[in-house]
């Protein structure tokens, strides 16, 4: 199982390869007319229109800086409460370097088991990727469709 | 009567009563010797010469005459011998003869002509005896010689021999009755000596103590009064009625005790005068004393000023040549400085220009560096697409699940070459930063350096200027120098003059100081002496209407 990994704020976070659909570099993205602040735009992918949230603006109240390590994963996001089957959209982070071959998935489980006692919060066993405290990031979890219903297409 | 007559009449006229006395005692000595002398030769005269020439006669008579006959006869001498003999003896009885009758007409006398008569005869038959032995001995009739001898000359010599005796006899009896009667005249002298001394020696001793007491006495008061006086006690006067020395000298003495009683209260008086003006005296002394003191004190003061002075001056000229010659130096300092700054100004003026190629070359330097910058920034752009490009691959791998499973090591080993060029970029863009940073420190310091060159170059020009000019002024100072120089030595001299000046000063002031010091002693001196004055004249005793 592949991990990309990224830092949100001062927090690092790891994703899981089969949510990315593809990572694209940093495009300066269209602004769009009444979205919040951590909607800097849409992006042309492949000549769709995808929304970009800036996960910095919205996760630790500081949008990510401009920077070639500043990227934008695109991933297939599928929320049944905002009646979406499959969209994608695309996530602002920064430090997209580097990815994580997890040989033993059920490890990550047995971490999803303790994380109620860190409140809420799902760290991965830190001998899975060398000393990194890493979180867990669930796509659902961390994007409630309340969120994204305003989102244009 | 007696009071009127002097003392030394007195004792001219004691004295010549005692002469008197004593003269006439000698004259009634000398005229008893007399007496005696005169009896004693009487007795010679009469008595011991006729004795003396009998005894003679008789004793020629037997040695001359008769000897030689006997002789003659008995045939021991030559008839011219015994003629010779006989003659010279006839000659000597001769004269013998005469020698008395001389005598007895020298000193004749009544009484002493019986002895002379008795004589006449002897003599007469002697005379003629002897003129009949010279007839028989010159007609040499030795043979009547022996019955002539037995008939004249031996009757002669025993009627010599009577006559003779009988004489002695009766001068023996006279000068024994001359004896007596000088005897009891030296008695009766003798008695009336010894009362005339005796009367002389009282009358004398009586005068004696009345001439001695009549002097004693006025010597006794006098000297009673002077015991007085000499224990200060002025009050008493002499009283003497006598008019001789004595009177003359109490009179004197009197007068001499008036006198001292004016002399004692008008000296105890001064005694008063002179304590007071002592004291005064020595307080003034005090005073002036203090003043010595303090004219020394402040004269020493002045003396060790005036030689701090000196020794300032003396200094100061010292200093003053040293300046001189820091002058000189200093002239030759600035020109040979004025020198070497137009030498700086040269070498600055080049190192203007230098920095100005220097700046050149930097900016060139950063020019370089801008473009490594690109060029970076291209590589880095370039690493960071392959590092996505891998990424993208790394998932498209994993999709393809086991048939990617090579691809997926291909590319990780892309993005970490990516990520090693990208470090690689970093670094060399640090490096780029570095140099770039430096260089344009380099310039900023460069540029300030070339700054204060410039300003440096400008303050050389103003040094040069004001080393010009300073130099000009230095060479303008020489002569004052001289001239404070000269007032210098004349203020030096001044103060050792004035030095010599307060040290004779100090001198005189403490000579003046021994001097009050020695007149300060001097009234102590006279204070006490005159304190003693005044104990010494408080014991005299003074008439009470003086006192």
């Amino acid at each position: 199982m592949l991990l990309i990994l990224f830092k949100i704020g001062r927090e690092r976070y790891a994703l899981a390869s089969h949510h990315i659909v593809e990572i694209a570099p940093y495009l300066l993205p269209e602004k769009l007319v009444a979205q919040p602040n951590f909607v800097p735009g849409v992006i042309n992918y492949r000549g769709a229109k995808v929304p970009v949230i800036d996960l910095g603006a919205m996760l630790a109240n500081k949008p990510c800086r401009p920077r070639l390590s500043t990227r934008i994963i695109l991933i297939n996001y599928a929320n049944l409460a905002a009646k979406l089957s499959s969209r994608v959209i695309g996530l602002l982070v920064e430090e997209v370097n580097e990815s994580v071959q997890v040989n033993n998935p059920d490890a990550l489980h047995t971490a999803k088991a303790g994380a109620e006692a860190t409140g809420g919060k799902q760290y991965i066993n830190a001998d899975l990727v060398g000393q990194k405290m890493l979180q867990l990031f669930e796509p659902n979890k961390f994007l409630p469709a309340s969120m994204l219903g305003n989102l244009t297409p | 009567m007696l009071k009127t007559i002097s003392i030394s009449t007195r004792l001219f006229i004691f004295t010549g009563l005692l002469l008197l006395f004593a003269a006439g005692i000698g004259f009634f000595a000398l005229r008893n010797i007399e007496t005696g002398n005169i009896a004693m030769s009487s007795v010679y005269n009469r008595h011991v010469i006729p004795m003396n020439e009998l005894h003679s006669l008789n004793h020629l008579l037997r040695t001359g005459i008769i000897r030689p006959v006997d002789q003659l006869l008995l045939a021991q001498i030559t008839l011219s011998q015994c003629q010779a003999r006989v003659s010279q003896a006839i000659g000597q009885i001769n004269s013998h003869w005469q020698k008395l009758h001389d005598l007895h007409v020298a000193g004749s006398h009544a009484s002493e002509s019986d002895w002379l008569n008795s004589t006449k005869s002897l003599a007469i038959m002697s005379q003629h005896t002897l003129e009949r032995l010279v007839v028989i001995l010159r007609t040499q009739k030795t043979i009547h010689l022996s019955s002539f001898k037995a008939k004249f000359l031996d009757p002669l010599a025993s009627q010599y021999s009577e006559i003779t005796a009988l004489l002695i006899k009766q001068h023996l009896s006279g000068i024994a009755k001359a004896y007596n009667t000088s005897q009891n005249r030296y008695k009766q002298d003798r008695s009336y000596f010894i009362w005339s001394l005796l009367l002389g020696l009282l009358l004398t001793g009586i005068i004696s103590v009345l001439l001695v007491r009549s002097i004693n006495k006025p010597l006794g008061q006098i000297s009673r009064a002077m015991d007085s006086l000499m224990i200060g006690d002025l009050s008493g006067t002499l009283i003497y009625d006598h008019d001789d020395e004595f009177g003359t000298i109490i009179k004197s003495f009197n007068k001499m005790v008036t006198n001292l009683n004016e002399l004692i209260s008008t000296v105890e008086s001064s005694g008063i005068q002179v304590t007071s003006s002592i004291t005064e005296i020595a307080a003034s002394t005090r005073q002036q004393e203090a003043t010595v003191n303090e004219h020394a004190a402040a004269s020493n003061e002045i003396a060790a000023s005036t030689t701090e002075i000196a020794a300032t001056a003396e200094n100061l000229m010292d200093t003053m040549s040293k300046v001189t010659d820091m002058v000189h130096n200093t002239t030759m300092a600035t020109s040979l400085s004025h020198n070497r700054l137009n030498n700086i100004n040269k070498i600055m003026r080049k190192m203007e220009d230098s920095t100005v190629s220097i700046v050149n070359r930097l900016s060139v330097l950063n020019e370089k560096a801008d473009n490594i910058v690109v060029v970076t920034k291209t590589i880095n752009k370039i690493a960071d697409q392959t590092n996505l490009l891998s990424l993208n691959a790394a998932i498209e791998a994993e999709k393809a699940g086991e048939y990617g499973a090579g691809f997926s090591v291909v590319s990780s080993e892309i993005r970490r070459l990516a990520d090693q060029t990208a470090v690689a970029t970093f670094d060399i863009e640090q490096m780029v930063n570095d140099v770039r940073s430096a260089i344009a420190g380099g310039v900023a310091s460069i540029e300030k350096f070339a700054d204060n060159v410039r300003r440096s170059f400008s303050d050389v020009q103003i040094s040069s200027n004001q080393i010009s000019e300073v130099i000009n002024q230095v060479e303008a100072l020489s002569p004052p120098i001289e001239t404070v120089n000269n007032g210098i030595e004349a203020q030096s001299m001044g103060a050792r003059q004035i030095n010599e000046a307060v040290g004779q000063l100090n001198e005189a002031a403490q000579q003046i100081a021994g001097a009050v010091g020695q007149s300060s002693s001097i009234i102590t001196r006279l204070s006490s002496a005159t304190q003693a004055l005044r104990e010494s004249v408080s014991q005299f005793k003074l008439h009470k209407n003086k006192t």
